[in-house]
């Protein structure tokens, strides 16, 4: 109760001295326009997702180098790729285990993914004539340099599956020594071992008895495994670990830092020993994961090299060549008092670096949330914009709610 | 189509080796790689050579690890089991890349079984002997 008096007491009076200000346009720009593109180098190269191969080993590599170029005939009009080099060179790493680990080695080589990209076509909307085609090739990497560890709930989830496979591991070991051919295995090992006994080394005989021997021990251990297998699966921690499996996600807690870049190369003339980089582009995004509880910090760094849309020029009254550009952000949440209360603050900077003909303009959002009762929200926005406001340098409150239901129960979402 | 994709799945699976791998008289150790994959999936493992335990119940991934030195081993069995349990809800791939070094040559083999549910689990066998 004290709770909701002050805050009723604070809103009311922040309401009366920003009563004549206008209100903020939440819903026009956010963080998300920031975000770093899941593959930088089919973004800048304008590639759809869709048409990118991801083959998970060499083989597959391979394969889908030989189906794009026509059997090493031909250079594809368009061709995208995304490898991760952990299946390559750090095969280790890869298990679930390894994904609880937070150090850089394992964080690096388990989110370390390289993209690249080449097309042979015309501008928009004449892609297909010849006389239009121009080469372009992209490349771009992504990686996390901190990553959060597993959150409790996590964790447990993964515990519990963990005794399920020692209680598998345990019904397999029993299942074995149970089997009605483990005596027939017993023996044939024990013809093995005997081998050196009988025969001389280098005796062809020993080879011969040892090859039929170690014939009969493989029928044997391939009959036990698959009868293992099969009554693995009738057991209750068989169940248990698939309904544990089947559900799992990984949920992470603490602070977290990802890097991604990418930029695309064009050739004018289609000879590959002159070309020029057209768009650049590099990302650094960090902050502080909490689940949904507690404080939620997010911050980005962007660097673009002649983007196709200049976020700092509104009116577009500069042209993008040779123009590089920096944004930044960041954002803060803030959940409390058992989901009650939630605290957002936005920021939004932006500029242009090698001209002064837009200068560097900013944004902030701040926004709260206190659900006070049953059907009873206050909600309450403050906000400085990118235009107007920011030559006349103040600060202007966007809202001011006092939300009340009738009739009903139901809680108000937002 | 479903029987034909499943028989072909059934036709690539192996998860039982049985195998000699060729030791000298030397004291230089020998030792194994057990990589789990695909990635994403859970696994445990217990290693023996005969009875005796060498590693139990570890979860995933075993590098570089010795089994004795050449000498100590001839003549005796090494003896692998793991669950793997097919975690990931992108692939329902499950597999062991098995390789031993330290001996007269390197050896290397991969297990992979295609589960056909999600969260099903595979038990792997893997028996080796070791002879001179």
């Amino acid at each position: 109760m004290k709770n909701s008096l002050f805050f009723l007491l604070v809103l009311g009076c922040t309401s009366r001295l920003f009563a004549q200000t206008e209100q903020i346009d939440t819903s026009k720009v956010n963080l998300d326009v920031l975000k770093s593109p899941s593959s930088p180098a089919f973004n800048l190269l304008g590639l759809s997702p869709s048409d990118v191969d991801r083959p998970t080993d060499v083989n597959a590599f391979a394969l889908s180098l030989q189906n794009s170029t026509k059997n090493f005939t031909a250079l594809p009009n368009s061709y995208a790729v995304e490898l991760a080099p952990v299946y390559l060179f750090q095969k280790k790493l890869i298990s679930l285990d390894q994904f609880k680990a937070t150090d850089f080695k394992h964080v690096f080589w388990q989110s370390f993914t390289l993209s690249i990209g080449y097309t042979h076509v015309g501008p928009e909307g004449k892609e297909d004539v010849d006389s239009l085609r121009q080469s372009k090739a992209g490349f771009g990497f992504k990686f996390s340099i901190i990553r959060p560890k597993f959150s409790d709930q996590t964790q447990n989830v993964y515990d519990n599956l963990v005794i399920q496979q020692k209680i598998m591991l345990k019904n397999y070991f029993s299942t074995e020594a149970k089997h009605v051919l483990i005596k027939e295995v017993v023996l044939v090992q024990d013809s093995l071992r005997k081998l050196t006994s009988i025969y001389p080394r280098g005796d062809s005989r020993l080879v011969s008895e040892r090859t039929r021997l170690m014939a009969k021990l493989m029928e044997l251990n391939t009959k036990i495994n698959e009868d293992g297998n099969v009554e693995l699966e009738g057991t209750e921690a068989f169940q248990a670990a698939k309904k544990i499996a089947a559900d799992f996600k990984i949920e992470r807690i603490g602070p977290f830092l990802d890097l991604a870049a990418g930029l695309t190369l064009d050739f004018p003339d289609d000879r590959f020993n002159n070309s020029m980089v057209s768009k650049a582009g590099a990302w650094l995004t960090g902050g502080y994961e909490n689940g949904n509880q507690g404080i939620t910090v997010m911050g980005i760094a962007r660097y673009l090299f002649q983007p196709a849309k200049i976020f700092a020029d509104d009116n577009n009254v500069i042209q993008s060549k040779d123009v590089s550009t920096f944004d930044a952000g960041g954002k803060l949440l803030f959940n409390g008092f058992n989901g009650r209360l939630a605290l957002s603050t936005e920021v939004i900077y932006r500029s242009v670096l090698t001209t002064s003909t837009v200068d560097p303009s900013w944004r902030l959002v701040f926004n709260t949330e206190y659900d006070i009762g049953k059907n009873k929200k206050l909600t309450f926005a403050f906000g400085r914009n990118f235009d107007g406001a920011i030559s006349k340098g103040g600060n202007l409150i966007a809202a001011l709610n006092f939300i009340s239901s009738f009739g009903s129960a139901r809680k108000i979402s937002n | 189509m479903a029987n034909i994709k499943l028989l072909f799945k059934e036709a690539t699976s192996q998860t039982s080796l049985t195998d000699v791998y060729q030791v000298d008289d030397s004291n230089r150790l020998v030792k194994i790689d057990l990589i789990i994959g695909d990635i994403g999936q859970s696994s445990i493992s217990t290693i023996k050579i005969d009875d005796q335990v060498l590693l139990s119940e570890h979860l995933g991934t075993v590098v570089d690890f010795s089994v004795g030195k050449n000498k100590a081993i001839v003549n005796r069995f090494l003896n692998i089991t793991t669950i793997v349990t097919d975690v990931n809800q992108d692939h329902n791939r499950t597999g062991i890349d098995f390789s031993i070094k330290g001996g007269v040559s390197p050896y290397h083999y991969v297990l992979s079984k295609q589960v056909i549910n999600q969260g099903d689990s595979v038990a792997y066998k893997i028996e080796i002997f070791f002879y001179q």
